[in-house]
């Protein structure tokens, strides 16, 4: 996976924070895209890479918080950070339990915001990656016939051949070769790699 | 012999001569011969000579003797002495060319004839007695040089006004002296009473003298009344003239007294119909007058009416409880005590009108400044609490505005600490660039000047001292309140737009004031759109030109004004709101006003309300 530098949306009314703000982060090294509302930011185009939101909470039009509460129905995979103007309290309690990163009162330390922008883009870059391998694993799945999948949750469960052939009335050494061939199709070399990444793929081992 | 020096002396005595012509003139002076039967010095005598004398001496023009003869008849009754007296006349006249003889009564009738006997040509005459009513004059009074002013007595008439006077009257005393005149004129009123006397019991106090005549009037039963004739002499033979008699009388009677001359009137009693002897001495004038130019006597009628008027003493009237209402028409009232108002009405109604105009106006004034007094010490102690209210007012509104005034220090603030420390970071990156550098100190200080603005903005508003007049640039200063206004307009979800007038001539305004008003109108817009929807919010800032005036208005889509309200909203201490102090419009208005201009509401066509402000342009910007 390319390395991409992660990007920050900066979204503030005010001309001189949005400057300043850009210029720090840029300082950090991040690309930045600034907005003058919440609405201009959710008219941008989806966003794949790794990032994160900075936004003012109080601004004419959409809000800081209604702009959470939209990107938290579309599964935006990006953390929010709060800056104020207003030192809200009850309002930062709240935005944070809806999983802001922080909330941050103006003017703040630029080492607040980093630590800030970090554990968002970590998290964010998490969260992609989560959401990388399950892709993965289920592609892989795929690949599949309909009885190895059925044989696949049965070794996940930790049964013996034995009994999974016992289980499906067929052979035993039938279920070797169906083990051998999901081993080579989902190109893994132990159980312990198989039950992983079926974990990741949501298939449920046969009870 | 005494008797006849009397009489001398008394002839001639009276010579007057009226010479209105210079000695130059020629012309033979006309003679005038006045003939008096009874004594000098008769009230009725000096009324009637008087009345004469001054109508020749006005009327004539040549040059004039006049004459006058007292015969003293009634003080000297006897016959004799009246032979003498009349011989003494003749004697002294009898060659004398008499133009006119005027012959004033009583008793012309044995006294004329005797006369005109001895003078060569009988003069004419102007004869002047008392006769009897409705019948014809005595053959001596006829003759052809002879006319006159005849008055009789008005008996009749007052007994008329007796009767009118004092409805239940039954007894009717009359006075009259013992003389024999008195007693021929006595004949005249028994010949009258003859016809009243079934209903009016008349008594005659005559022969007695005073002393028992007064005696009796003041003995008098109820229901009577008293007619004086006339009152030469008393039975014990003392003299009186009428008049005085009168007054005697009439001071001790029981009863109102009546009289038949008008030289008896007024001396205590109540009044008659009595001859008017100033209207016989101008009508005898007029007569006398007339023949003097020449006119025959027998030419002139004689003059028997007209010479009568009703005359009372007021004061009398007040004495016997009779009513001025009551008294025949034409009534003459002696003595009336006009009171002060009465003779001065207009005069006092108008004094009375002025001092009590001038009294209320005193008193209005008085009113007026002690009012004044009161109310400008409550206008004063209102001022005082205004100012207060003012004050507090003021510190409200700021307390309001403290937290988005932090707001809007905060912004520059943290603009100005992360571009600062984006720079320490580029330079401890080494990624630092020269325009990177530029662009970093340039917002540095942008955001630094800002702030600087919002404390001076703070500063201005805390300010307290009178407002300093200067130009300003009205957009300016609605910019710097948006400005102001910013961070409350953000706080509360408010899109603030300005709309400004490109050509925008300047305006003598204290700034603070104006940015004082602009804000407190942008805080009631907020205030009205706080029920809006969050992103239905928006106030405009307009300014525009219109006439010699520069407007500015403030539009909100708010709940607008409740129509009953509009009119009383920059009224002090009015206010819609739960919390307010309704001080914020009025201080608007004082302060718009100060600067000449007006402030108005009205509310939107489709919803929410406009202030608009009207200033006066500086006419030379």
């Amino acid at each position: 996976m390319a390395e991409h530098p992660p990007t920050c949306f900066v979204i503030d009314d005010d001309a001189s924070v949005r400057r300043s703000l850009s210029l720090l982060i840029r300082s950090l090294g991040y690309h930045v895209e600034t907005f003058d509302s919440g609405d201009a930011m959710l008219a941008r185009k989806p966003y794949e890479g790794i990032g994160c939101i900075i936004t003012d909470v109080k601004m004419p039009g959409m809000s800081g918080l209604n702009l959470q509460d939209t990107l938290g129905r579309g599964d935006s995979p990006m953390p929010i950070i709060f800056i104020t103007g207003h030192g809200d309290l009850p309002m930062g309690v709240g935005a944070m339990k809806k999983g802001a990163v922080d909330f941050l009162a103006k003017p703040f330390d630029d080492e607040d915001l980093i630590a800030a922008i970090e554990i968002a883009l970590e998290r964010c870059r998490k969260v992609r990656q989560a959401s990388e391998g399950v892709a993965d694993a289920r592609r892989r799945l795929e690949k599949l016939s309909p009885r190895e999948h059925e044989v696949l949750r049965h070794v996940i469960s930790g049964r013996l051949n034995k009994q999974i052939a016992y289980d499906l009335g067929i052979a035993e050494h039938t279920v070797k070769i169906h083990r051998g061939r999901i081993m080579k199709k989902l190109a893994v070399d132990s159980v312990a790699e198989l039950v992983r990444l079926a974990a990741q793929a949501g298939i449920a081992p046969a009870t | 012999m005494p008797l006849l020096r009397r009489a001398v002396a008394a002839v001639g005595f009276c010579f007057i001569l009226v010479c209105a012509a210079s000695a130059a003139e020629t012309t033979q002076p006309r003679n005038v011969l006045i003939l008096l039967t009874s004594e000098y010095g008769l009230p009725a005598y000096d009324v009637i000579i008087d009345e004469i004398r001054t109508s020749l001496k006005d009327g004539i023009s040549g040059p004039l003797s006049l004459y006058a003869e007292y015969l003293d008849m009634t003080r000297f009754p006897a016959d004799r002495h009246e032979q003498e007296m009349i011989d003494i006349f003749n004697r002294k006249y009898g060659g004398m060319k008499i133009d006119l003889l005027i012959a004033i009564g009583p008793s012309l009738v044995s006294v004329l004839p005797r006369i005109n006997d001895q003078l060569q040509v009988p003069p004419p005459t102007v004869a002047i007695d008392l006769v009897k009513p409705g019948v014809a004059l005595p053959t001596v009074l006829r003759k052809s040089n002879v006319t006159g002013v005849f008055p009789y007595m008005g008996i009749q008439e007052t007994i008329g006004v007796i009767r009118t006077l004092h409805p239940g009257i039954e007894h009717l005393f009359v006075v009259t002296s013992a003389t024999s005149r008195s007693q021929a004129l006595l004949s005249q009123v028994r010949s009258v009473f003859r016809r009243h006397e079934h209903t009016l019991a008349v008594r005659y106090l005559d022969r007695m003298p005073m002393e028992a005549l007064l005696r009796a009037v003041g003995e008098l039963p109820d229901h009577s009344a008293v007619l004086v004739t006339s009152y030469q002499r008393d039975s014990a033979g003392n003299a009186f003239y009428t008049r005085e008699a009168t007054k005697m009388v009439a001071g001790r009677s029981r009863a109102p007294v009546y009289v038949l001359f008008d030289t008896n009137a007024g001396v205590g009693g109540l009044g008659g119909y009595v001859i008017s002897f100033k209207k016989v001495g101008i009508e005898a004038a007029h007569i006398a007058l007339r023949i003097l130019q020449g006119e025959k006597p027998e030419t002139i009628p004689p003059v028997r009416d007209g010479l009568h008027q009703y005359r009372f003493d007021w004061r009398q009237l007040q004495r016997w409880g009779i009513s001025e209402d009551r008294l025949p028409e034409g009534s003459l009232l002696l003595h009336r005590e006009v009171t002060f108002l009465e003779k001065h009405f207009w005069l006092v109604m108008g004094i009375m009108t002025f001092i009590t105009l001038q009294a209320g106006l005193i008193a209005y004034l008085v009113i007026l400044n002690r009012r004044q007094k009161t109310m400008s010490a409550r206008v004063r102690e209102a001022e005082g609490r205004y100012r207060e209210l003012l004050r507090i007012e003021r510190s409200a509104r700021l307390g309001e505005m403290a937290g988005s005034l932090a707001h809007e220090l905060n912004q520059p603030l943290t603009a100005i600490l992360s571009s600062a420390q984006a720079g320490l970071r580029f330079l401890k990156s080494d990624r630092m660039e020269p325009d990177l550098l530029r662009e970093i100190l340039t917002h540095i200080v942008d955001d630094d000047k800002r702030a600087a603005s919002v404390v001076s903005g703070m500063r201005n508003m805390l300010k307290r001292e009178t407002p300093d007049f200067e130009r300003l640039d009205v957009n300016g200063t609605v910019a710097e309140a948006a400005v102001i206004f910013h961070g409350e307009s953000v706080a509360r979800g408010i899109r603030l737009e300005t709309d400004l007038d490109r050509v925008m001539p300047s305006i003598m305004a204290s700034k603070n004031q104006l940015l004082q008003v602009f804000l407190n109108l942008l805080l009631n817009a907020a205030q009205a759109m706080a029920s809006n929807r969050g992103d239905d919010r928006r106030a405009v800032l307009t300014t525009r030109v219109i006439g010699p005036n520069v407007v500015v208005s403030v539009r909100d889509n708010g709940t607008g004004i409740a129509p009953d309200r509009i009119d009383h909203l920059f009224e002090p201490f009015y206010t819609t709101k739960a919390k307010g102090m309704g001080m914020g419009l009025a201080v608007c208005r004082s302060i718009v006003e100060d600067h000449g201009g007006r402030i108005r509401a009205e509310n939107n066509p489709d919803r929410g309300a406009v202030f608009t402000i009207e200033l006066p342009a500086v006419s030379d910007g």
